[in-house]
């Protein structure tokens, strides 16, 4: 689904990425933890061209996206992705938030795109909310929406980026709820979060990033019990 | 008082035509400065090149100045006043050098307000597959233009003042009106008063009118 060879990325002279090589599977889900400053944010951005690559490969759905002649645009159709700080789209209802990729990218009608944003909102448990503007919405209202949002344009893999990490405590359960019940019905996903628990609960495996490479990784059980690497042991002492 | 109602027509006919020409560099000149914004803000560099050098040689010159050299300067080297009849010209140098000052000053507004967009508003649009065009177009411009809306009143009005200005290059509206009106009825006192209210009226009910937009923008869209 997902396969990454020896991914550099630097920001001038500041090398965030060193070497990432990695691969996902379909219905894997994917968990990637590491201290701030690792670069596992820096990575998932570049799973779908946000940030542009200095060097290696990425090859989703087989189609390479490090290549300058990939219409990257229509990649990031089927590359869904949610961010710690929800970017919803504030002049739009969530309706509209949701309606406006279906409609404007993939051309559908309005009525058609509506359907699938009422099916999608109660999947997210939020369909009193269509008519709401974001900004009447709490924080966990929010990230579930953007999660609808993402969806609506049918992706074949999901990215979370920290997607708990701007939300007040109480809120965190039910985005993790959502995530989890996607999990279940087999979307891929690649999850950057400290959320321990839902690595554990959920996560198929664990990447343990630090310094630009992945230092680490396993099935979460065996990496969480069984740290093989100081940095990673160091890591989790620290915030299991 | 009596003869101010007998030039009154000439004072309206002046009005008019300052009412016209604010609306014509209005329009004109927010078409210009988005179309100039959205060059200053495109990966091509040649199109940024040429819009920076069009609003840094609108804004570092006076207005006056520009319209002479539009008005009188060009038709010296070239056939203007033939090709576009010797009337017509100077009104046409009037509209165009209006609007080409005032859109310099709208492209940074646009720019800014652009600009002001949060950057995961980018990020996210970009995220569901949008074309720069289809952002800019669906979420940015849209989310830019509210925050644009005080700045480009305050340069609409300041549109209206400007076209006071035409008076030296001999168009006839309300500034060169009144003169003329004065230099037969010698009422300076009187006629410059009225001229004064008659700018402030417009001025006024355009930052109403923003002022309501505002709200309503406020209410509807939050």
């Amino acid at each position: 689904m997902i396969s990454v060879e020896n991914l550099h990325k630097s920001f001038g002279r500041l090398d965030v990425l060193k070497g990432v090589t990695t691969h996902v599977d379909p219905q894997e889900v994917v968990v990637v933890i590491g201290p701030s400053g690792s670069g596992k944010s820096t990575f998932l951005r570049c799973l779908n061209g946000l940030e542009t690559v200095t060097s290696g490969r990425i090859v989703i759905d087989g189609v390479e996206l490090t290549d300058p002649k990939v219409d990257i645009t229509k990649l990031r159709q089927h590359v869904g992705m949610v961010f710690q700080r929800f970017n919803l789209f504030h002049h739009l209802s969530v309706l509209d938030n949701i309606t406006i990729g279906p409609r404007k990218v993939l051309k559908r009608s309005r009525e058609e795109s509506e359907q699938l944003a009422y099916e999608l909102l109660d999947k997210v448990g939020l369909r009193d909310k269509a008519h709401s503007f974001p900004d009447e919405l709490s924080g966990g209202q929010q990230q579930r929406v953007a999660i609808a949002r993402a969806l609506a344009m049918k992706p074949s893999v999901m990215l979370f980026d920290e997607p708990t990490s701007a939300l007040d405590p109480e809120m965190v359960g039910e985005v993790l709820q959502v995530m989890k019940d996607l999990a279940r019905e087999g979307m891929t996903m690649v999850v950057v979060t400290h959320e321990m628990g839902f690595a554990r609960e959920v996560g198929d495996r664990v990447l343990f990033m630090d310094g630009g490479v992945i230092v680490e990784e396993g099935k979460p059980q065996e990496l969480f019990a069984n740290p093989k690497e100081e940095r990673t042991q160091a890591f989790l002492s620290k915030i299991l | 008082m009596s003869h101010i109602w007998e030039q009154w027509p000439q004072i309206w006919a002046g009005f008019l035509s300052t009412v016209e020409f604010s609306v014509i560099a209005i329009l004109l000149g927010t078409v210009i400065g988005l179309i100039a914004a959205l060059m200053k803000l495109a990966r091509f560099a040649p199109a940024r090149w040429l819009a920076t050098v069009y609003v840094e040689l609108f804004r570092g010159t006076p207005l006056l100045v520009q319209l002479f050299f539009i008005a009188l300067g060009l038709p010296a080297v070239l056939p203007l006043n033939k090709w576009f009849g010797p009337q017509t010209y100077p009104l046409v140098a009037g509209a165009v050098g209006l609007a080409l000052n005032e859109g310099a000053y709208i492209t940074e507004i646009i720019r800014a307000g652009i600009l002001g967009v949060d950057r995961g508003q980018w990020e996210a649009a970009a995220s569901i597959g949008m074309s720069r065009y289809q952002t800019m177009r669906y979420i940015i411009l849209p989310q830019a233009f509210k925050r644009m809306i005080p700045p480009l009143v305050n340069q609409f009005a300041q549109t209206v003042k400007d076209t006071s200005l035409l008076a030296p290059i001999a168009i006839t509206e309300l500034v060169y009106s009144a003169q003329e009106v004065i230099s037969v009825y010698f009422n300076a006192f009187s006629m410059w008063l009225i001229v004064a209210l008659m700018y402030f009226v417009v001025i006024f009910l355009i930052t109403r009118l923003a002022a309501y937009l505002e709200r309503r923008l406020q209410i509807d869209k939050r």
